[in-house]
């Protein structure tokens, strides 16, 4: 099994401050075959053992937010996306310079370390929105100043 | 009557919800602004609300059932005005987190209205001929089941 994606969902999986066991306990709900358990998990993400069941992919998807068939390219499946030699998603760009609203958007679709697909369109949707909010409310602060400049 | 559920409740009144059975959500997807999208798979829709305008955002590759679901689910979150306004649902939420079980049971008060519920459930319909009837997820129809403490 590739040590790359051994080391990716230790990765992921610290970054979203879970334990093994807490992995294994959010699997517990999910079909037997996509049930992860603590030990498997740890030898996962040592590198020991064989390739990972789609299955069992497919729980760790769905309990670290990430895309399905990244994960299986990223175990050498065919069909699943090409493993890519980059960096570990993060978030989409750098959120200072955003309203504090969509501070809060970014922020947490980066905590939930989204697939970048689902980010894109999610910004994309929210902005023209946060945009609009914001120039009401500078035209109506506008207007209260000149009014109260009128006396 | 729960009274957190209050808003959803008048909602429900408000809009008439009620009045058909399955539930038709036309009136919340014109009102919502409701848009389908091609999201991955572990994505299930999301909402986000300003002080002018609301959204709802639904994964377009889900079952129909599970569309209205998730339509229910956004909508009950932007009712209850659950905290910050962006709100993001995805495969297996709602039994970890108590907003999202929350907006949950709102989905099922809004697509699964109590007496059709007791009529069917009085006839003998199974979890499947509920589901079918109300056009809604099983685990839907059994939360409501659960709220209400019927036995099927």
């Amino acid at each position: 099994m590739s040590e790359t994606l051994g080391a990716y969902l230790r990765w992921v999986r610290e970054e979203l401050g879970y334990s093994t066991r807490k992995v294994e306990m959010k699997t517990e709900q999910f079909p037997e075959r996509e049930r992860v358990s603590k030990s498997y998990l740890s030898q996962l993400e040592r590198g020991i053992g064989g390739r990972p069941s789609p299955e069992k992919l497919l729980g760790l998807a769905k309990i670290y937010g990430l895309s399905y068939e990244d994960l299986l390219g990223r175990a050498g499946y065919p069909g699943g996306k090409p493993i890519k030699e980059e960096a570990p998603a993060k978030p989409l760009l750098t959120i200072d310079i955003f309203s504090p609203k969509m501070q809060l958007v970014l922020k947490k679709i980066a905590e939930l370390h989204m697939p970048l697909e689902d980010q894109d369109m999610i910004a994309n949707s929210v902005t023209p929105m946060i945009e609009r909010e914001e120039r009401v409310m500078r035209e109506r602060k506008e207007r209260r100043k000149r009014g109260k400049e009128r006396g | 009557m729960d009274n957190k559920f209050k808003p959803i409740y008048r909602f429900i009144a408000r809009h008439k919800l009620h009045s058909a059975s399955p539930v038709t959500m036309q009136a919340v997807c014109e009102l919502y602004n409701v848009r389908y999208m091609a999201l991955s798979e572990v994505t299930l829709g999301f909402g986000f609300a300003t002080s002018l305008e609301a959204l709802i955002a639904v994964n377009q590759r889900l079952h129909s059932y599970s569309k209205r679901m998730v339509i229910a689910h956004e909508l009950s979150h932007l009712l209850l005005k659950h905290p910050n306004s962006f709100y993001l649902c995805q495969l297996n939420d709602w039994w970890y987190n108590h907003l999202e079980l929350e907006a949950q049971k709102g989905a099922a008060l809004i697509l699964v209205p109590l007496r059709p519920l007791i009529e069917l459930v009085s006839q003998g319909s199974t979890l499947r001929e509920l589901q079918e009837a109300f056009e809604v997820p099983e685990e839907l129809v059994h939360l409501r089941l659960k709220m209400t403490r019927i036995a099927c």
